[in-house]
């Protein structure tokens, strides 16, 4: 929703087009939330939202987010107070008749979906209507004061594993750790003013995961992947031979979660009948 | 199917950079690692 001059019960920065796809996961801006006063103007409040279009076309694939990055001046070490939305006021730090700017991090992850162009604003909702309808200015401004994109090419890692199963007592998932982690920015690049926060940044990490079998175990055996914490894909690569799964695989890890650390449980699975004869198939199995 | 069955598994990583800011992805070392253990 654009602003509205008349009433200015919303005021939002310009709707902005940011790609997210397999090789765009994830994006940030910076917003400066500018308050001037004119006159006897009342101290305003409001709330934020973070709208992106298409948002919710057979669920949200894409989850918007923003954080008061106001007082960030040094490196941040530990996750950044997510900013509640319609829950808290942006202007709750400002003091009346005082020109007040807040920073805010804006964030964006694809949790899952190919390439498409969104759409997204951050809407200040002006919920005082006594005091905007005396307002003869639109005191509130917003200001995209910058952007980073991840482009180029990626870091990768590959791991791999054969197994046979010849036991239903070989069904513990087996942990793979990875660590992702985003340091600190280079001199001179375009990044948010406060910068400082790049470790927070949501992780543009994309996984592939997929099985074969040596032979067709029909429908009494699959694999699957879960990724702790935050991505359930638990039962989406089963049966055999298929389509890989292919997601962002830290889409929960950040910025309001620090997660540099995932670990992925690849589990066997065997039809829970055959568990009731355990002694029919030997156990042996190794893992690279 | 009841007799043992064979599995190749295969996990694809990529984490794509923003300009300027280094980033890490790397397997955390565990040691040896066991075979699946029994329940």
């Amino acid at each position: 929703m654009a602003a509205g001059p008349a009433l200015a019960l919303d005021v939002a920065t310009p709707s902005e087009p940011i790609v997210l796809g397999p090789d765009r996961q994830a994006a940030v801006r910076e917003v400066e939330v500018r308050w001037r006063p004119t006159g006897s103007s009342p101290l305003p409040t409001a709330t934020l939202e973070v709208a992106t279009s298409p948002s919710t076309r057979g669920g949200v694939n894409v989850l918007g987010a923003a954080y008061d990055v106001t007082d960030v001046a040094g490196p941040v070490s530990s996750a950044l107070p997510q900013f509640g939305g319609y829950e808290e006021d942006p202007f709750a730090h400002c003091r009346p008749g005082i020109e007040c700017v807040r920073r805010f991090l804006v964030t964006f992850v694809l949790k899952t979906g190919d390439t498409t162009t969104y759409n997204w604003q951050l809407i200040v909702h002006r919920t005082d209507l006594s005091k905007v309808m005396r307002e003869t200015t639109i005191p509130v401004a917003l200001e995209i004061i910058a952007s980073a994109d991840p482009i180029g090419m990626p870091s990768t890692l590959h791991l791999e594993g054969d197994f046979t199963y010849t036991s239903t007592h070989d069904l513990a998932p087996i942990p793979l750790r990875v660590r992702s982690e985003i340091t600190a920015p280079s001199e001179g690049s375009r990044i948010p003013t406060s910068g400082f926060t790049a470790p927070m940044w949501p992780i543009p990490g994309l996984m592939r995961f997929s099985v074969a079998f040596a032979r067709d175990p029909g429908d009494d055996a699959w694999v699957s992947v879960d990724v702790d914490p935050g991505v359930d894909c638990a039962g989406a690569v089963s049966g055999g031979p298929g389509t890989p799964l292919v997601r962002n695989a830290f889409v929960f890890c950040a910025p309001d979660t620090v997660c540099p650390n995932l670990t992925f449980y690849v589990t066997p699975a065997i039809r829970p009948e055959l568990v009731a004869w355990p002694d029919r198939l030997p156990s042996t199995g190794a893992w690279i | 199917m009841a007799g043992p069955f064979a599995v190749h598994w295969s996990l694809d990583l990529r984490v794509y950079p923003y300009p300027g800011v280094h980033d890490v992805l790397e397997r955390v070392p565990q040691g040896p690692v066991a075979p699946p253990s029994t329940p």
